[in-house]
């Protein structure tokens, strides 16, 4: 038995974890590309952003799902996404990715092109120049991106439900968790979950504010 | 004319610009000199291999960075040219030392530490390894840029508006220490300005460009003294561009008239008479002469003033020629003694050896 909470935040703290991993990878891809593959790779990781939840969870269940060729190969080798944990941090991680991506693109894209031409003429490969230079000057694009994408995954219901179900102490997170209360009409209990997401999202977007204006600030000093 | 060192021939087409430039350069404080947007920088770039040109070559002591034909084209990493682009860009999260180690990572630890403490030195950095570039002086920060460019000992060095970011009353100070730079390297150094200060101050050979084109590459005093087309004659401020008319052309001197006055020309060339010539004239090489002089002989245009425009310490003063315009600069003493006001007709003086012919009219 794993309480809602408990539960939801090893989901949205995996979650995260992934989305921030990956996040990074696109956006080094994306960063500065015009191309027609970058936009659509680019449209194809936004897309959860704009999709509703369920649609998107729908398609996890049918792709995942044992009869299709994906999750016929999971499950042979022994992994189950389908109304398990596991299967709601992967809902997760892909609502969570497009904030990642558009948070760091962003960012890397707002440091000075010329800091990349000059590290190309003093022998850098371009790994070594994004790790070296590009993430440490757009760490705080990264750091924001990776916050939402915390509180994204930590609110997910629709896609979640749909793929992990609604198993107390195995998939129950707190959002389901709460719908659940209010279902049985147990309000005190609806109310103290509900409060304590609250405050998990305002301390939260507290702090990605704080590492917006202190990034604006650091910007506007650059310029002058 | 022996191998150059660097030669550059190529071209890059642009939705809108052309750029086309031409030229080679020894191991010289060379000036790339000309107007913004005469693609100076854009030249820079293509010579990093951070532009691909369309087709053509660049060249570097023999061996190709670029070559259309032979398809080559070798990435920035791997062509040995240093490059110090507009602001620097200098690593703000990282200190001096460390910018300055930046492409040194392929050496072992103590020679990399041996050559950033030897660069540090040259710079006058020491001092200051461990700072940010955000806490240094715009002329800290340009050696640092400098040091971190000539670290990795490349064959060439660019430069882009070295000084752009300097205090005025710097640049006099820094511009030594570049050239005693560049002589100490012995390397080409290919510096881009728009300043024609800054052009002659530092040239040695100076390349002028204009719409994406090499209008003339010279020694700097070739280029202020006999510009080639009357392009290169406005940039270098000689700003009065005369069309004139030859009438004998045999002698020592070129006799050739400009609307009603009769000028003698200093050339040594020949001219077939009735033929049209371009000429120009500095503007702080006309004499104004004192009210009641007579305006007769050769070189002696009557005018009247149009215009003063005080510049500082010099005014520009338009003046009419019958229907043409000539422009005078003057020193504000100078001026003062003339008693000059707008309206007013003087006589005009100008020495044959201050009139050049420009060979190549645009």
């Amino acid at each position: 038995m794993v309480s809602p909470l408990v539960l939801s935040l090893r989901v949205a703290g995996l979650a995260t974890l992934f989305a921030v991993v990956f996040g990074i990878a696109l956006a080094a891809l994306l960063a500065r590309r015009r191309s027609m593959a970058a936009n659509i790779t680019d449209a194809a990781v936004t897309l959860p952003l704009v999709l509703p939840p369920t649609v998107l969870g729908y398609y996890l269940l049918v792709l995942l799902g044992a009869q299709s060729p994906l999750g016929a190969w999971l499950e042979s080798i022994g992994i189950d996404l389908v109304f398990t944990w596991q299967g709601a941090v992967v809902a997760a991680t892909i609502v969570a990715l497009p904030l990642v991506v558009g948070s760091t693109r962003a960012a890397i894209e707002a440091v000075d092109p010329d800091l990349r031409d000059v590290a190309r003429t003093l022998g850098r490969s371009n790994t070594a120049i994004f790790l070296i230079i590009l993430l440490p000057l757009a760490w705080r694009g990264l750091l924001a991106g990776g916050m939402l994408a915390f509180a994204r995954a930590l609110g997910e219901f629709g896609a979640t439900l749909m793929i992990a179900g609604n198993i107390p102490g195995r998939t129950q997170t707190l959002p389901i968790a709460i719908y659940d209360s209010v279902q049985a009409g147990d309000l005190a209990s609806a109310n103290r979950q509900a409060l304590l997401l609250t405050v998990v999202a305002v301390v939260l977007l507290v702090g990605i504010r704080y590492l917006g204006s202190a990034l604006a600030g650091r910007n506007a000093r650059g310029r002058g | 004319m022996a191998a150059a060192d660097f030669r550059a021939s190529f071209e890059l087409r642009l939705p809108d610009f052309n750029l086309a430039p031409r030229f080679e350069i020894g191991p010289e404080m060379a000036v790339l000199f000309g107007a913004s947007g005469a693609g100076k920088s854009l030249t820079l770039r293509a010579l990093a291999g951070l532009v691909r040109p369309d087709q053509g070559y660049i060249r570097l002591n023999g061996h190709a960075l670029f070559d259309s034909e032979e398809g080559i084209d070798l990435p920035p990493q791997d062509r040995g040219v240093g490059y110090v682009p507009q602001h620097y860009a200098l690593f703000p999260h990282q200190s001096i030392a460390k910018n300055v180690a930046f492409g040194l990572h392929d050496l072992p630890n103590a020679e990399r530490k041996a050559r950033v403490s030897e660069l540090l030195a040259r710079m006058r950095l020491e001092q200051l390894s461990d700072r940010k570039p955000g806490e240094v002086s715009g002329g800290q920060q340009q050696r640092t840029a400098l040091a971190r460019a000539l670290a990795r000992r490349p064959d060439l060095l660019l430069m882009d508006e070295p000084f752009a970011a300097v205090e005025e009353d710097l640049r006099a100070h820094l511009r030594e220490e570049l050239l005693r730079i560049q002589k100490d390297f012995a390397i080409p150094v290919l510096l881009v300005t728009h300043s024609r200060a800054e052009a002659y101050a530092l040239a040695e050979r100076l390349i002028v460009i204009s719409e994406g084109e090499i209008v003339q590459s010279a020694s700097r005093d070739d280029v202020f003294r006999r510009p080639r087309t009357p392009t290169v004659a406005r940039l270098m401020g000689m700003t009065n561009i005369l069309q004139v008319k030859v009438v004998d052309g045999s002698g020592t001197e070129l006799l050739a008239d400009w609307g009603a006055f009769r000028l003698a020309i200093a050339y040594s060339g020949s001219r077939a008479q009735g033929s049209t010539l371009t000429v120009g004239i500095r503007p702080e090489e006309i004499r104004i002469a004192p009210a009641g002089s007579e305006a007769q002989s050769a070189n002696r245009l009557t005018a009247r003033l149009a215009k003063d425009e005080p510049q500082g310490v010099d005014h520009v003063l338009q003046f009419t020629v019958d229907d043409q315009l000539l422009e005078v600069r003057v020193s504000h003493p100078a001026f003062m003694a003339l008693d000059l006001s707008a309206g007013q007709e003087r006589t005009l003086r100008v020495e044959p050896e201050s009139i050049h012919v420009i060979p190549d009219p645009d």
